[in-house]
C-alpha cells in the first residue's frame, strides 16, 4: 500500500472566521464558500504536497483549522 | 554575510546570516506580560521550554523581553531558524556562533571539521555538551523552530536536549508542536510549555497595550468586546488597535467588528490600510513583495523617493514592521502581515506584482545579493534574467551546503525552458550526483566532470564535441564551467583525431582547472596531454606532464580520475624504458577507468596498454586489451577515430578502409555547403550565427571524415559521395 502521495484527489477544508474572495489566490483551484461564520475550501488537490501547502498557509495567517476531509479520489 | 572557502571536493563552511543571530529588538508599544515572563521561570528540573502558538501570538516579542530580563544574570543565545536550517550544517554553524556571541570562549575546542559532512552528531555534539557542562548556566532561544522539519537537524536538536547538562536551558518557539519527543520529558517533569491559551491577551493585558502604550482612550466596555471577539490572540488586537488609530467613531468601530463573522484578518487588513496616508498604505502594499526592506531598496522597487524617512516613521507606529539593526537600516514585516498586505496587493494591483518584482531583482542583483534576485526574477516571470543568474551562482550556493535552493529554483521555470536551455541543464546535471537522495548532503564543489558526463551523451563522441561547443558559446572565459567546457571539447576533439586541438583545449582546461580549483578536471587534462606527448614523440615533455598529472591527483585526493592519471604515468614509464614498472600502473589505472570512466575513456586506456603490451613482447595479453577495448567501443553510438586506431593495432589483419559515405552531421553539411562559396570561415559564421571556433572545428571534423586536407578537396570528395 503506497502512501498516497500522488493521488489527487476532492478535499473539503473548514477555517473559522468568513474570509473575503480575495483569500483565494492562496488556495489556487479551491471553491471558496462563507457560511454561518466559517469558510469552506473545496476542490480539487493535486497531491498530498499541495494539501500541505494549502495547510501551511492556513497556519500562516493564524487561523483556525476545524477539519480537513477527502471527498473523492481520482481512480 | 563571511565567505568562507575550503578545499575542493569537501563543502565549504556555509556563509553566516547574521541577522538570525540577532534578538528581536525592544519595541515601545509592547506590553509587558508579567504573568508570563513569571511562567516562564521553570523549576531546576526543567531542561527543555516550549512555546508552541499559533501565528501572530505574541510568542517572538514575549521571548524577546524575556530575553532582556534575563540577559543580565546569565548568558542568553538567541537563533531564529529558516528554511535553510534543516541542513544541520548549517544549523549547526549558526547555532554555535549565537552560543559563541553570548557565551565568549566557548566551542573553542570544536574543530572546523567536525561541521563537515555530519559529524556533528557524533564529533561536535559530545564536544559541545563537554564545554558546556564547564560553562555554568546557559539559556539558548530558538525561535521560528517550525521552520525546521527535517529529521537530521531535529534530532541534533533531541540529542542536545537528552545529553546536555543540567546548566543548559532551551527554549523553542514554534506555530506547531515540535516532532520532539515531548512526552518522555512531559512525565519527568523536564518539559514546560506555553501554548496559545497561555499566550492569549487578558482584558487587562489588552487595555494596557491599547490604553497605555497606544493612547487610543478605549473605555474598558470596548476593550473587552475586542478581546471577546478576537479570542485575545495578539496580532488580531494589534490589527485593531491599527485600525482605531485613524477611525473617529470608536464605538461604531467595535460594534461593526463585534457585530460580523467576517474573520478578524479579513475585516482588519482594509480598516488598518485605510487608516494610513495613501503614500505609506502605497509603501506597505507594494514593499510585501520583499523579503526584507530598505530605504533605497523600496525607493527603486517603488519608483520614488523617500522611503528611507517612511520606513522608520512607520516602525515607530506599527509593530508589524521589525527592524532588523539598529541603525534604522533594515527591516521587514511580521510574516503573517505580509502575507495579508500580499494578499490585500493582489487583490488591489495584482498588475503591478511583475513589475515590482522586476525592479527588486535588478536592486539586488546590481547590490550583490544574487540569490534574493534570482528569487524576484523568477516570481517575475523573467526567466532569461534568471537563468543568467543561476548559472553563475549556483555552485556557490550548492557547495555551501544548500542545494535545495538551487533545486527549488530550477523547479520554479516552466519544465520546457529548462529543457531548452543548455546552462540550465548544466546546473541541473551537476545537482544530480549529489541530489540522489540526501538533500542535506553537502555537495561536491567540483561537479564539473560529473556535470558533463551526465549532461553530454555518453559513448558519443560527435553530439558530445557539438554539445560542448554550445556550452563554450554560451560560458564565457569568465564561467565557473570554463575548466569544464574547454576538457569536453578537447577530449571531443582527442577523440576525433585532431590532437594539436585537443592539446590546446587540454591545456586550457588545466590552466582554468588550477585556477578555479576543479582537481579532477586539471588532472585529467594533464594526464591526457601527457598521452599526446606519447604520441608527438616527445618524451620528456610526456613525462614532464604526467609527473604534474600525478602530483596534482595525489595532492587533492581525486581518485576517481585517476585512471587516465595512472595510464599516463604508466606510458610515461614505458616510454622511458621502465616497462616492470609501467605495466601494473597502467593495469591499476584502467581498472579505475572501468568503474568510473566512459566506454570511450576506457578504450582509449587499454589502446594505449595494447601498444605498450605489444612492444614488450606480450601478445596474449595485447590482444585481450584490444578485445576488450573493441567491445567497449561496440557499445558507443559515435566513436570517433577509435575504431580506426583500434585497426592500427591489429598485428595481422588487412587494413579495411571505410568505404562508406561519411555520416556528417545536419550542421556540417550546411557549414560544408557554404565551404562551396566564396565566403571565409569567419563570414559563414555570421551566416549561420555561430562563432568562428565552432565553424572553424566543424570544418576540421568535415575534413576529417572526408579524408580531405583543404577546403577545396573537401568540397571535392563531398561531390563525389553526393554529399552537396
Amino acid at each position: 500500500m503506497g502512501s498516497g502521495a500522488v493521488k489527487s484527489a476532492t478535499y473539503r477544508l473548514a477555517v473559522r472566521g468568513e474570509l473575503d474572495e480575495r483569500f483565494a489566490y492562496l488556495f489556487n483551484g479551491l471553491d471558496m464558500e462563507r457560511t454561518r461564520g466559517r469558510t469552506v475550501l473545496t476542490g480539487q488537490v493535486i497531491d498530498q504536497a499541495q494539501l500541505h501547502g494549502f495547510i501551511e498557509r492556513i497556519e500562516e495567517l493564524g487561523l483556525e483549522l476545524i477539519s480537513v476531509e477527502q471527498l473523492e479520489e481520482e481512480s | 554575510m563571511a565567505r568562507t572557502t575550503g578545499p575542493a571536493g569537501r563543502a565549504a563552511s556555509p556563509p553566516l546570516v547574521v541577522t538570525k543571530l540577532d534578538p528581536p529588538a525592544a519595541r515601545e508599544q509592547t506590553v509587558v506580560r508579567e504573568r508570563l515572563l513569571e511562567r516562564l521561570q521553570p523549576g531546576p528540573a526543567v531542561r527543555l521550554i516550549v512555546v508552541a502558538a499559533p501565528a501572530g501570538s505574541g510568542k517572538t516579542t514575549l521571548l524577546g523581553m524575556w530575553r532582556e530580563a534575563e540577559a543580565g544574570s546569565r548568558p542568553v543565545a538567541w537563533l531564529t531558524l529558516e528554511k535553510e536550517d534543516n541542513d544541520p550544517v548549517v544549523l549547526w554553524a549558526h547555532a554555535l556562533e549565537a552560543l559563541r556571541q553570548a557565551c565568549p570562549g566557548l566551542g573553542e575546542t570544536l574543530s572546523h571539521e567536525s561541521l563537515d559532512e555530519g559529524r556533528i552528531a557524533d564529533l561536535m555534539l559530545p564536544q559541545l555538551v563537554n564545554e558546556l557542562s564547564e560553562h555554568g548556566d546557559v539559556v539558548f532561544i530558538l525561535d521560528d523552530f517550525d521552520r525546521v522539519s527535517s529529521g537530521a537537524s531535529r534530532d541534533t536538536i533531541a540529542w542536545l536536549i537528552e545529553h546536555a547538562p543540567p546548566t543548559f536551558h532551551l527554549i523553542l518557539a514554534s506555530r506547531n508542536e515540535p516532532g520532539l519527543p515531548l512526552g518522555t520529558l512531559r512525565a519527568r517533569g523536564e518539559l514546560l510549555e506555553v501554548r496559545a491559551h497561555d499566550l492569549r491577551f487578558t482584558a487587562d493585558e489588552a487595555e494596557a497595550l491599547l490604553n497605555e502604550r497606544l493612547e487610543l482612550g478605549l473605555a474598558r466596555a470596548d476593550v473587552e468586546p475586542l478581546v471577546e471577539r478576537t479570542e485575545g490572540w495578539a496580532a488580531g488586537i494589534y490589527l485593531a488597535a491599527l485600525s482605531l488609530c485613524g477611525v473617529e467613531d470608536r464605538g461604531a468601530f467595535a460594534r461593526e467588528f463585534g457585530g460580523t463573522n467576517r474573520h478578524v484578518i479579513d475585516f482588519l487588513v482594509d480598516e488598518v490600510l485605510d487608516a494610513h496616508s495613501p503614500e505609506l498604505r502605497a509603501l506597505m502594499l507594494r514593499s510585501s513583495v520583499l523579503e526584507r526592506l530598505s530605504g533605497p531598496l523600496c525607493d527603486a522597487v517603488l519608483e520614488r523617493d523617500g522611503s528611507s524617512e517612511q520606513l522608520v516613521e512607520l516602525s515607530r507606529s506599527n509593530l508589524f514592521l521589525v527592524p532588523l539593526d539598529d541603525r534604522n537600516e533594515w527591516f521587514r514585516f511580521h510574516r503573517l502581515f505580509a502575507q495579508l498586505l500580499r494578499v490585500e496587493l493582489a487583490h488591489r494591483e495584482p498588475e503591478l506584482v511583475p513589475g515590482l518584482h522586476r525592479r527588486a531583482y535588478a536592486w539586488h542583483r546590481d547590490h550583490g545579493f544574487p540569490e534574493q534576485a534570482i528569487d524576484h526574477a523568477l516570481e517575475a516571470g523573467a526567466f532569461a534574467e534568471g537563468t543568467e543568474l543561476i548559472s553563475t551562482t549556483w555552485d556557490e550556493v550548492a557547495a555551501g551546503g544548500r542545494q535545495a535552493m538551487v533545486a527549488d529554483w530550477l523547479g520554479r521555470f516552466p519544465p520546457e525552458i529548462v529543457r531548452e536551455s543548455p546552462r540550465l541543464l548544466l546546473v541541473q546535471a551537476g545537482l544530480a550526483p549529489s541530489s540522489g537522495g540526501r538533500p542535506d548532503e553537502p555537495a561536491s564543489a567540483d561537479a564539473g566532470l560529473e556535470t558533463l558526463r551526465a549532461a553530454f551523451p555518453w559513448g558519443d563522441v560527435g553530439s558530445g564535441y557539438e554539445a560542448a561547443l554550445r556550452a563554450a558559446d554560451a560560458q564565457g572565459p569568465g564561467s565557473p564551467f570554463r575548466a569544464a567546457v574547454c576538457w569536453s571539447l578537447a577530449l571531443g576533439s582527442y577523440n576525433q583525431g585532431d590532437l594539436t586541438t585537443a592539446d590546446h583545449w587540454f591545456a586550457e582546461a588545466a590552466e582554468a582547472g588550477e585556477r578555479d580549483e576543479r582537481w579532477l578536471i586539471a588532472a585529467s587534462a594533464l594526464a591526457y596531454r601527457s598521452l599526446i606527448a606519447c604520441e608527438n614523440g616527445e618524451p620528456t615533455e610526456q613525462a614532464r606532464l604526467a609527473g604534474q598529472a600525478e602530483n596534482l591527483a595525489h595532492d587533492h585526493d581525486v581518485d576517481r580520475v585517476k585512471g587516465e592519471v595512472d595510464v599516463a604515468v604508466g606510458a610515461s614509464l614505458a616510454t622511458g624504458g621502465r616497462p616492470d614498472e609501467a605495466l601494473p600502473v597502467m593495469a591499476r589505472g584502467i581498472s579505475v577507468l572501468r568503474k568510473f570512466g566512459s566506454p570511450l575513456d576506457l578504450a582509449n586506456g587499454l589502446l594505449c596498454e595494447a601498444r605498450f603490451l605489444r612492444a614488450v613482447g606480450r601478445d596474449d595479453a595485447a590482444a585481450s586489451a584490444i578485445e576488450e577495448a573493441e567491445q567497449a567501443i561496440e557499445t558507443c553510438r559515435d566513436p570517433g577515430v577509435l575504431p580506426e586506431r583500434l585497426e592500427a593495432l591489429r598485428p595481422s589483419r588487412p587494413s579495411r578502409r571505410r568505404a562508406v559515405t561519411p555520416e556528417l552531421t545536419e550542421r556540417e553539411r550546411a557549414v560544408l555547403r557554404m565551404l562551396n562559396g566564396p565566403l571565409s570561415e569567419r563570414e559563414i559564421g555570421r551566416e549561420l550565427y555561430l562563432s568562428h571556433n565552432t565553424i572553424h572545428s566543424h570544418t576540421k571534423s568535415i575534413y576529417r571524415k572526408l579524408g580531405a586536407s583543404s577546403r577545396r578537396e573537401a568540397v571535392k570528395l563531398a561531390r563525389t559521395h553526393a554529399i552537396i
